[in-house]
Protein backbone atom coordinates (compact mmCIF):
# COMPACT_ATOMS: atom_id res chain seq x y z
CA UNK A 1 0.00 0.00 0.00
CA UNK A 2 1.55 3.28 -0.91
CA UNK A 3 2.29 5.67 2.25
CA UNK A 4 3.00 8.99 2.15
CA UNK A 5 3.59 11.32 5.49
CA UNK A 6 2.25 14.03 6.99
CA UNK A 7 3.28 16.58 9.64
CA UNK A 8 0.78 18.64 11.64
CA UNK A 9 0.66 21.84 14.44
CA UNK A 10 -2.68 21.88 15.99
CA UNK A 11 -4.04 24.54 17.96
CA UNK A 12 -4.27 22.13 21.45
CA UNK A 13 -4.49 18.26 22.19
CA UNK A 14 -8.19 18.59 22.03
CA UNK A 15 -8.21 19.84 18.82
CA UNK A 16 -6.00 17.25 17.34
CA UNK A 17 -7.66 14.46 19.40
CA UNK A 18 -11.06 15.08 17.45
CA UNK A 19 -9.88 15.55 13.93
CA UNK A 20 -8.19 12.18 14.58
CA UNK A 21 -11.42 10.85 15.77
CA UNK A 22 -12.89 12.38 12.75
CA UNK A 23 -10.39 9.66 10.66
CA UNK A 24 -12.86 6.62 11.64
CA UNK A 25 -13.16 4.69 14.99
CA UNK A 26 -15.58 1.93 16.23
CA UNK A 27 -16.45 0.61 19.47
CA UNK A 28 -17.12 -3.39 19.00
CA UNK A 29 -19.13 -5.67 21.01
CA UNK A 30 -17.55 -5.42 24.45
CA UNK A 31 -16.82 -1.54 24.16
CA UNK A 32 -13.49 -1.29 23.20
CA UNK A 33 -12.71 1.55 21.36
CA UNK A 34 -10.76 0.86 17.82
CA UNK A 35 -9.88 2.77 14.78
CA UNK A 36 -11.30 2.08 11.55
CA UNK A 37 -8.49 3.25 9.74
CA UNK A 38 -5.01 2.09 8.98
CA UNK A 39 -2.74 5.15 8.96
CA UNK A 40 -0.17 5.59 11.74
CA UNK A 41 -0.23 8.55 14.34
CA UNK A 42 1.94 9.89 16.47
CA UNK A 43 0.93 12.45 19.01
CA UNK A 44 4.26 14.22 19.43
CA UNK A 45 2.29 17.25 21.80
CA UNK A 46 4.23 20.65 22.87
CA UNK A 47 7.97 19.61 21.23
CA UNK A 48 10.77 20.87 23.11
CA UNK A 49 12.17 23.52 21.27
CA UNK A 50 15.22 24.66 22.91
CA UNK A 51 16.54 22.31 25.98
CA UNK A 52 16.51 23.77 29.57
CA UNK A 53 19.81 24.27 31.83
CA UNK A 54 20.03 22.52 35.33
CA UNK A 55 22.54 23.13 37.98
CA UNK A 56 24.33 19.70 39.79
CA UNK A 57 21.23 19.44 41.65
CA UNK A 58 18.81 19.49 38.66
CA UNK A 59 17.29 22.47 40.02
CA UNK A 60 15.98 24.82 36.83
CA UNK A 61 18.13 27.31 35.42
CA UNK A 62 16.73 28.16 32.64
CA UNK A 63 13.37 26.29 31.49
CA UNK A 64 13.29 24.64 28.37
CA UNK A 65 11.10 26.25 25.27
CA UNK A 66 8.16 23.98 24.39
CA UNK A 67 5.91 25.02 21.18
CA UNK A 68 2.84 26.69 21.61
CA UNK A 69 1.44 24.12 19.39
CA UNK A 70 0.41 20.59 19.36
CA UNK A 71 2.12 18.29 16.87
CA UNK A 72 0.85 15.61 15.15
CA UNK A 73 2.98 13.19 12.62
CA UNK A 74 0.66 10.70 10.37
CA UNK A 75 1.86 7.70 8.25
CA UNK A 76 -0.96 7.78 5.70
CA UNK A 77 -1.89 4.65 4.14
CA UNK A 78 -3.63 4.75 0.61
CA UNK A 79 -4.10 8.33 0.63
CA UNK A 80 -2.77 10.82 -2.03
CA UNK A 81 -3.93 14.00 -0.04
CA UNK A 82 -4.78 15.08 3.15
CA UNK A 83 -8.46 14.19 4.88
CA UNK A 84 -10.76 17.01 4.62
CA UNK A 85 -9.63 19.26 7.93
CA UNK A 86 -6.30 18.88 7.78
CA UNK A 87 -4.76 20.32 5.54
CA UNK A 88 -4.88 23.88 7.07
CA UNK A 89 -2.34 22.40 9.68
CA UNK A 90 -0.06 20.82 8.19
CA UNK A 91 3.52 21.90 8.02
CA UNK A 92 6.12 21.79 5.29
CA UNK A 93 9.46 20.69 6.21
CA UNK A 94 12.87 21.47 4.42
CA UNK A 95 14.03 18.32 6.90
CA UNK A 96 13.05 15.31 8.36
CA UNK A 97 11.93 17.52 11.97
CA UNK A 98 12.41 16.03 15.18
CA UNK A 99 10.29 12.89 14.97
CA UNK A 100 10.61 10.35 12.21
CA UNK A 101 8.88 6.50 11.54
CA UNK A 102 12.14 4.30 12.01
CA UNK A 103 13.17 3.77 8.59
CA UNK A 104 10.60 6.10 6.51
CA UNK A 105 11.89 9.47 5.15
CA UNK A 106 9.59 11.99 5.58
CA UNK A 107 11.15 14.07 2.76
CA UNK A 108 10.41 11.04 0.30
CA UNK A 109 7.58 10.52 1.23
CA UNK A 110 5.46 13.85 2.22
CA UNK A 111 2.14 14.67 1.06
CA UNK B 1 1.37 -37.43 18.70
CA UNK B 2 -0.09 -36.97 15.36
CA UNK B 3 0.63 -34.17 13.35
CA UNK B 4 -1.28 -30.81 13.52
CA UNK B 5 -3.48 -29.30 10.38
CA UNK B 6 -1.54 -26.31 10.84
CA UNK B 7 2.16 -25.96 13.07
CA UNK B 8 3.69 -22.65 13.33
CA UNK B 9 7.15 -22.81 14.93
CA UNK B 10 8.62 -19.54 13.95
CA UNK B 11 11.55 -20.24 11.99
CA UNK B 12 11.33 -19.38 8.47
CA UNK B 13 10.56 -15.85 7.23
CA UNK B 14 10.45 -13.48 4.25
CA UNK B 15 9.54 -9.98 3.95
CA UNK B 16 5.21 -10.22 4.01
CA UNK B 17 5.53 -13.68 5.08
CA UNK B 18 5.83 -15.73 8.34
CA UNK B 19 6.25 -19.57 7.24
CA UNK B 20 4.09 -22.54 8.95
CA UNK B 21 5.99 -25.90 9.28
CA UNK B 22 3.05 -27.52 8.40
CA UNK B 23 1.23 -27.61 6.03
CA UNK B 24 3.72 -28.06 3.56
CA UNK B 25 1.76 -26.26 0.37
CA UNK B 26 1.78 -22.68 1.70
CA UNK B 27 -1.99 -22.52 2.66
CA UNK B 28 -0.77 -22.14 6.84
CA UNK B 29 1.15 -19.51 6.76
CA UNK B 30 0.84 -15.61 7.65
CA UNK B 31 0.88 -12.29 6.22
CA UNK B 32 2.95 -10.31 7.76
CA UNK B 33 3.35 -6.17 7.84
CA UNK B 34 5.35 -3.79 9.62
CA UNK B 35 4.92 0.43 8.50
CA UNK B 36 9.39 0.63 10.01
CA UNK B 37 12.14 -1.00 10.46
CA UNK B 38 12.64 -2.16 13.69
CA UNK B 39 14.84 -4.20 16.18
CA UNK B 40 15.35 -7.78 17.31
CA UNK B 41 18.34 -9.97 19.27
CA UNK B 42 19.50 -12.17 16.63
CA UNK B 43 20.88 -15.64 17.01
CA UNK B 44 24.48 -13.73 18.37
CA UNK B 45 22.60 -12.11 21.02
CA UNK B 46 23.44 -8.79 19.37
CA UNK B 47 20.89 -5.94 18.68
CA UNK B 48 19.84 -6.11 14.64
CA UNK B 49 18.03 -3.77 12.98
CA UNK B 50 15.17 -5.65 10.30
CA UNK B 51 13.56 -4.07 7.61
CA UNK B 52 10.24 -3.15 6.99
CA UNK B 53 7.42 -6.26 6.84
CA UNK B 54 10.22 -8.42 7.92
CA UNK B 55 9.04 -10.47 10.50
CA UNK B 56 11.49 -10.90 13.86
CA UNK B 57 12.33 -13.74 14.62
CA UNK B 58 13.83 -12.82 18.26
CA UNK B 59 16.66 -15.03 20.10
CA UNK B 60 16.98 -12.77 23.67
CA UNK B 61 17.68 -15.17 26.37
CA UNK B 62 16.96 -18.14 24.49
CA UNK B 63 17.85 -21.02 22.38
CA UNK B 64 14.89 -20.91 19.81
CA UNK B 65 13.24 -17.94 18.42
CA UNK B 66 10.21 -16.49 19.12
CA UNK B 67 8.09 -14.59 16.74
CA UNK B 68 8.12 -10.88 18.07
CA UNK B 69 4.93 -8.79 18.24
CA UNK B 70 4.81 -5.41 19.52
CA UNK B 71 2.76 -2.32 19.42
CA UNK B 72 3.74 0.87 17.68
CA UNK B 73 6.06 2.78 20.29
CA UNK B 74 7.87 6.10 20.07
CA UNK B 75 11.33 6.73 21.36
CA UNK B 76 11.50 10.12 22.92
CA UNK B 77 15.15 10.09 23.89
CA UNK B 78 17.71 11.19 21.27
CA UNK B 79 20.16 10.60 19.74
CA UNK B 80 20.93 7.03 22.31
CA UNK B 81 23.65 5.66 20.24
CA UNK B 82 25.84 8.97 21.11
CA UNK B 83 25.71 11.27 24.68
CA UNK B 84 27.91 14.17 23.47
CA UNK B 85 24.50 16.50 23.07
CA UNK B 86 23.38 15.11 26.87
CA UNK B 87 24.21 17.27 29.68
CA UNK B 88 26.49 16.63 32.37
CA UNK B 89 27.55 17.43 35.86
CA UNK B 90 30.86 16.85 37.80
CA UNK B 91 32.22 14.14 34.85
CA UNK B 92 33.37 13.86 31.75
CA UNK B 93 31.75 12.01 28.79
CA UNK B 94 33.32 10.14 25.41
CA UNK B 95 31.30 8.49 22.79
CA UNK B 96 32.36 5.19 20.64
CA UNK B 97 34.49 3.81 23.85
CA UNK B 98 33.13 0.12 23.53
CA UNK B 99 31.25 -2.32 21.61
CA UNK B 100 27.44 -2.11 22.72
CA UNK B 101 24.90 -4.31 22.69
CA UNK B 102 24.15 -4.30 18.70
CA UNK B 103 28.16 -5.31 18.71
CA UNK B 104 29.02 -1.78 17.43
CA UNK B 105 31.65 0.80 18.88
CA UNK B 106 29.16 3.02 19.85
CA UNK B 107 28.63 2.86 23.64
CA UNK B 108 29.40 5.71 25.69
CA UNK B 109 31.40 6.39 29.22
CA UNK B 110 30.54 8.38 31.93
CA UNK B 111 33.58 9.37 34.37
CA UNK B 112 33.13 11.33 37.45
CA UNK B 113 35.51 14.07 38.34
CA UNK B 114 34.55 14.57 41.67
CA UNK B 115 31.23 15.32 42.93
CA UNK B 116 27.36 14.52 42.27
CA UNK B 117 27.62 12.84 38.41
CA UNK B 118 24.98 12.54 36.27
CA UNK B 119 24.08 12.85 32.26
CA UNK B 120 20.78 14.43 31.32
CA UNK B 121 18.67 15.55 28.78
CA UNK B 122 14.87 17.18 28.64
CA UNK B 123 11.99 15.98 26.01
CA UNK B 124 9.16 16.78 25.79
CA UNK B 125 5.92 14.41 26.82
CA UNK B 126 2.18 14.26 28.31
CA UNK B 127 1.27 14.96 31.61
CA UNK B 128 -0.06 11.92 34.15
CA UNK B 129 0.88 9.21 31.41
CA UNK B 130 2.37 5.62 31.82
CA UNK B 131 6.16 5.70 30.52
CA UNK B 132 8.53 3.25 30.10
CA UNK B 133 12.42 4.56 31.13
CA UNK B 134 15.13 2.32 30.01
CA UNK B 135 18.68 2.24 29.34
CA UNK B 136 21.86 -0.03 28.51
CA UNK B 137 24.11 0.09 31.44
CA UNK B 138 27.30 -1.92 31.57
CA UNK B 139 29.88 -1.50 34.70
CA UNK B 140 33.18 0.37 34.47
CA UNK B 141 34.84 0.84 37.79
CA UNK B 142 31.95 1.61 39.93
CA UNK B 143 28.52 -0.52 40.73
CA UNK B 144 26.02 1.16 41.59
CA UNK B 145 24.13 3.07 38.97
CA UNK B 146 21.26 5.38 38.97
CA UNK B 147 18.77 5.51 36.03
CA UNK B 148 15.82 8.61 36.90
CA UNK B 149 13.20 10.80 34.96
CA UNK B 150 14.08 13.71 36.92
CA UNK B 151 10.53 15.93 37.21
CA UNK B 152 8.76 13.08 38.91
CA UNK B 153 11.90 11.86 40.96
CA UNK B 154 11.29 8.45 39.86
CA UNK B 155 14.12 5.97 39.50
CA UNK B 156 16.15 2.61 39.88
CA UNK B 157 19.65 1.96 41.28
CA UNK B 158 21.27 -1.25 39.76
CA UNK B 159 24.61 -2.90 41.22
CA UNK B 160 25.98 -3.23 37.49
CA UNK B 161 28.66 -6.03 39.15
CA UNK B 162 25.80 -8.18 39.19
CA UNK B 163 22.24 -7.47 37.80
CA UNK B 164 20.31 -6.67 41.16
CA UNK B 165 18.27 -3.93 41.93
CA UNK B 166 20.00 -1.74 45.47
CA UNK B 167 16.72 0.78 45.50
CA UNK B 168 13.88 2.41 43.66
CA UNK B 169 11.28 5.37 44.07
CA UNK B 170 8.18 5.54 42.35
CA UNK B 171 9.15 3.16 40.04
CA UNK B 172 6.67 0.19 38.80
CA UNK B 173 7.08 -2.99 36.18
CA UNK B 174 11.30 -3.14 37.62
CA UNK B 175 13.64 -5.09 35.01
CA UNK B 176 16.68 -5.81 34.80
CA UNK B 177 17.72 -7.97 31.74
CA UNK B 178 21.23 -9.58 30.49
CA UNK B 179 21.91 -9.43 27.57
CA UNK B 180 25.41 -10.10 27.71
CA UNK B 181 29.27 -9.32 27.84
CA UNK B 182 28.10 -7.05 30.96
CA UNK B 183 25.60 -5.05 29.45
CA UNK B 184 22.03 -4.94 31.30
CA UNK B 185 19.06 -2.99 29.92
CA UNK B 186 17.28 -1.80 32.96
CA UNK B 187 13.88 -0.16 32.44
CA UNK B 188 10.45 0.90 34.81
CA UNK B 189 7.51 2.26 34.11
CA UNK B 190 6.93 5.72 35.94
CA UNK B 191 3.85 8.26 35.18
CA UNK B 192 4.46 11.54 33.94
CA UNK B 193 4.54 14.73 35.78
CA UNK B 194 0.71 15.95 36.38
CA UNK B 195 1.64 19.60 35.41
CA UNK B 196 5.07 19.57 33.77
CA UNK B 197 5.06 18.53 30.04
CA UNK B 198 8.67 17.46 30.08
CA UNK B 199 10.82 14.33 31.18
CA UNK B 200 13.91 14.70 32.14
CA UNK B 201 16.20 10.98 31.09
CA UNK B 202 19.03 10.67 33.80
CA UNK B 203 21.96 8.53 34.45
CA UNK B 204 23.84 9.38 38.09
CA UNK B 205 26.41 7.75 39.82
CA UNK B 206 24.95 7.21 42.91
CA UNK B 207 26.52 7.04 46.56
CA UNK B 208 29.76 8.19 45.52
CA UNK B 209 31.35 11.81 45.22
CA UNK B 210 35.13 10.34 44.21
CA UNK B 211 36.77 11.38 40.90
CA UNK B 212 37.13 8.64 38.56
CA UNK B 213 33.60 6.46 38.51
CA UNK B 214 33.19 4.99 35.43
CA UNK B 215 30.60 3.53 33.69
CA UNK B 216 29.15 2.74 30.29
CA UNK B 217 25.90 3.63 28.45
CA UNK B 218 24.08 2.87 25.43
CA UNK B 219 20.29 3.06 24.32
CA UNK B 220 18.40 5.40 25.80
CA UNK B 221 14.70 5.06 25.56
CA UNK B 222 11.73 6.64 27.05
CA UNK B 223 8.38 5.32 25.67
CA UNK B 224 4.72 5.80 26.04
CA UNK B 225 3.67 2.26 27.85
CA UNK B 226 3.57 0.05 30.52
CA UNK B 227 6.21 -1.74 29.54
CA UNK B 228 9.59 -1.52 27.63
CA UNK B 229 9.54 -2.41 23.72
CA UNK B 230 12.85 -3.79 21.99
CA UNK B 231 15.46 -1.03 21.23
CA UNK B 232 14.27 1.95 18.73
CA UNK B 233 17.45 3.34 18.08
CA UNK B 234 17.79 7.06 17.69
CA UNK B 235 20.30 9.36 15.76
CA UNK B 236 18.69 13.23 15.44
CA UNK B 237 15.16 12.99 16.54
CA UNK B 238 12.48 10.94 18.26
CA UNK B 239 12.05 7.71 16.73
CA UNK B 240 8.47 5.36 16.16
CA UNK B 241 8.69 2.00 15.44
CA UNK B 242 5.17 0.78 13.42
CA UNK B 243 3.20 -2.05 14.99
CA UNK B 244 3.60 -5.91 13.87
CA UNK B 245 0.97 -7.20 11.96
CA UNK B 246 0.93 -11.12 11.92
CA UNK B 247 -2.51 -12.66 10.48
CA UNK B 248 -4.41 -14.50 8.11
CA UNK B 249 -2.90 -18.47 8.60
CA UNK B 250 -4.63 -21.33 6.91
CA UNK B 251 -8.08 -21.05 4.96
CA UNK B 252 -11.30 -22.30 5.00
CA UNK B 253 -11.10 -25.83 3.75
CA UNK B 254 -8.14 -26.06 6.19
CA UNK B 255 -10.54 -25.02 9.40
CA UNK B 256 -13.54 -27.10 8.11
CA UNK B 257 -13.40 -29.42 10.60
CA UNK B 258 -15.84 -31.49 13.05
CA UNK B 259 -13.71 -31.37 15.71
CA UNK B 260 -10.89 -29.32 17.01
CA UNK B 261 -7.86 -28.28 19.39
CA UNK B 262 -6.35 -24.75 19.37
CA UNK B 263 -2.85 -24.62 21.08
CA UNK B 264 -0.79 -21.41 21.98
CA UNK B 265 2.57 -21.21 23.20
CA UNK B 266 3.32 -17.70 24.21
CA UNK B 267 4.82 -15.01 26.21
CA UNK B 268 1.80 -12.20 26.35
CA UNK B 269 3.35 -9.09 27.28
CA UNK B 270 1.91 -6.84 29.85
CA UNK B 271 -0.83 -5.07 27.37
CA UNK B 272 -1.79 -1.28 26.55
CA UNK B 273 -4.56 -2.38 24.18
CA UNK B 274 -6.41 -5.66 23.56
CA UNK B 275 -4.37 -8.28 22.65
CA UNK B 276 -6.03 -11.04 20.81
CA UNK B 277 -5.41 -14.34 18.90
CA UNK B 278 -8.20 -15.46 17.14
CA UNK B 279 -9.84 -18.22 14.39
CA UNK B 280 -12.05 -16.15 12.77
CA UNK B 281 -13.99 -15.10 9.65
CA UNK B 282 -13.23 -11.86 9.42
CA UNK B 283 -16.53 -10.62 9.58
CA UNK B 284 -17.79 -7.93 11.66
CA UNK B 285 -21.11 -8.90 12.51
CA UNK B 286 -22.49 -12.18 13.29
CA UNK B 287 -19.83 -12.54 15.41
CA UNK B 288 -17.74 -15.80 14.41
CA UNK B 289 -14.91 -16.46 16.53
CA UNK B 290 -12.90 -18.21 18.91
CA UNK B 291 -10.45 -15.61 20.88
CA UNK B 292 -8.08 -15.97 23.26
CA UNK B 293 -8.00 -11.96 24.98
CA UNK B 294 -4.50 -11.87 26.74
CA UNK B 295 -5.36 -8.41 29.42
CA UNK B 296 -3.46 -7.37 32.47
CA UNK B 297 -3.44 -10.49 33.75
CA UNK B 298 -5.93 -13.30 32.80
CA UNK B 299 -6.88 -15.13 29.33
CA UNK B 300 -10.38 -14.55 28.37
CA UNK B 301 -11.74 -17.18 26.25
CA UNK B 302 -14.62 -16.94 24.26
CA UNK B 303 -16.13 -18.42 21.05
CA UNK B 304 -19.57 -16.66 18.97
CA UNK B 305 -21.18 -18.80 16.18
CA UNK B 306 -23.48 -16.79 14.44
CA UNK B 307 -23.40 -13.73 17.27
CA UNK B 308 -24.41 -16.09 19.65
CA UNK B 309 -21.54 -16.18 22.82
CA UNK B 310 -21.49 -19.58 23.00
CA UNK B 311 -18.65 -20.88 24.89
CA UNK B 312 -16.68 -18.41 27.38
CA UNK B 313 -14.24 -19.13 30.23
CA UNK B 314 -11.77 -17.11 31.67
CA UNK B 315 -8.10 -18.31 32.83
CA UNK B 316 -6.83 -15.97 36.08
CA UNK B 317 -3.66 -15.34 37.83
CA UNK B 318 -1.94 -15.22 33.89
CA UNK B 319 1.21 -13.45 35.15
CA UNK B 320 2.53 -11.14 31.86
CA UNK B 321 5.90 -11.65 30.15
CA UNK B 322 5.83 -15.20 31.33
CA UNK B 323 6.09 -18.29 28.89
CA UNK B 324 2.52 -19.37 28.76
CA UNK B 325 0.35 -22.82 27.12
CA UNK B 326 -3.01 -22.83 26.68
CA UNK B 327 -4.83 -25.72 24.56
CA UNK B 328 -8.58 -25.53 23.92
CA UNK B 329 -10.49 -28.75 22.25
CA UNK B 330 -13.59 -28.66 21.06
CA UNK B 331 -15.66 -32.14 20.61
CA UNK B 332 -17.37 -34.95 22.03
CA UNK B 333 -19.86 -32.09 23.37
CA UNK B 334 -17.02 -30.87 25.26
CA UNK B 335 -15.32 -27.95 25.39
CA UNK B 336 -11.92 -28.09 27.25
CA UNK B 337 -9.25 -25.82 28.68
CA UNK B 338 -5.81 -26.85 29.94
CA UNK B 339 -3.48 -24.50 30.77
CA UNK B 340 0.02 -24.62 31.95
CA UNK B 341 -0.31 -29.20 31.88
CA UNK B 342 -3.20 -28.54 33.89
CA UNK B 343 -7.42 -29.17 32.95
CA UNK B 344 -8.32 -25.96 33.79
CA UNK B 345 -12.45 -26.72 33.00
CA UNK B 346 -14.53 -29.20 31.06
CA UNK B 347 -18.00 -27.17 29.67
CA UNK B 348 -20.55 -29.08 27.66
CA UNK B 349 -21.54 -27.56 24.29
CA UNK B 350 -23.18 -28.60 21.26
CA UNK B 351 -21.85 -28.31 17.89
CA UNK B 352 -18.17 -27.40 17.23
CA UNK B 353 -16.50 -23.81 16.20
CA UNK B 354 -16.63 -23.71 12.21
CA UNK B 355 -17.12 -21.43 9.69
CA UNK B 356 -13.37 -19.72 10.06
CA UNK B 357 -10.55 -19.25 7.65
CA UNK B 358 -7.69 -17.51 9.69
CA UNK B 359 -6.16 -17.46 12.40
CA UNK B 360 -4.68 -14.18 13.18
CA UNK B 361 -3.04 -12.50 15.82
CA UNK B 362 -5.75 -9.62 15.40
CA UNK B 363 -8.86 -8.93 16.44
CA UNK B 364 -12.10 -10.65 14.70
CA UNK B 365 -12.13 -8.03 11.72
CA UNK B 366 -8.19 -8.54 11.49
CA UNK B 367 -7.89 -4.47 11.80
CA UNK B 368 -6.64 -4.00 15.26
CA UNK B 369 -6.01 -5.69 18.82
CA UNK B 370 -2.62 -7.22 17.94
CA UNK B 371 -0.97 -9.15 20.01
CA UNK B 372 1.58 -7.77 22.14
CA UNK B 373 4.01 -10.74 22.93
CA UNK B 374 5.97 -13.47 21.34
CA UNK B 375 5.06 -16.58 20.11
CA UNK B 376 7.03 -19.50 20.75
CA UNK B 377 4.21 -21.92 19.13
CA UNK B 378 0.62 -22.35 17.67
CA UNK B 379 -0.98 -25.00 16.28
CA UNK B 380 -4.20 -26.47 14.66
CA UNK B 381 -6.04 -29.96 14.94
CA UNK B 382 -8.79 -31.82 13.30
CA UNK B 383 -9.07 -33.64 16.40
CA UNK B 384 -9.54 -33.39 19.93
CA UNK B 385 -6.50 -34.24 21.99
CA UNK B 386 -6.08 -37.03 24.66
CA UNK B 387 -6.11 -35.70 28.17
CA UNK B 388 -2.11 -36.90 27.95
CA UNK B 389 -1.54 -35.27 24.94
CA UNK B 390 -3.14 -31.82 25.81
CA UNK B 391 -1.00 -31.91 29.70
CA UNK B 392 2.18 -33.00 27.48
CA UNK B 393 1.90 -30.39 25.19
CA UNK B 394 0.90 -27.61 27.41
CA UNK B 395 3.66 -28.61 30.78
CA UNK B 396 5.79 -25.62 31.09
Amino acid sequence: MEIKLGKYEFKSEEQALNKIQDLGVDIDFEGNEYPTHKHAIVLLGHIVLEQGEYDEDLEEIKAPVLSDKYHVDVVWNGLESHPYGWKTYSVDLESEGMHQFAGVSYLENKM
Amino acid sequence: MENPKLALIPSGYKSGTVYSILPTDGVGDFDFSRGSIATRVNKDGLIETVNNNVPRLDWLNSDCPSLLLEPQRTNIVYPNTSISAYSINNGFKSDNVITSPDGENNGSLVQSTGGTCAIYRSFGTATNTTYNISVFLKKGNYNNIRLQEGFTGSRIVVDLSNGTEVASNNATNKKIEDYGNGWYRVSFNYTSHPSTTIAQYSVYIEGSTASGNTFYTFGGQIEQGSYATSHIKTISNTITRQRDFSLNGGNFDLFNVSELSLFADVTNFKRDATSYITLTNGVNNPINMVRLDYTQNSILIRWYNNGTNTFGYNINSVITNQRNKLLLSFGNNQAKTYFNGILKNTTSISGIPNGFDSLSFTNRTETGGTFQGKVHEARFYDRVLTEDEAIELTTI
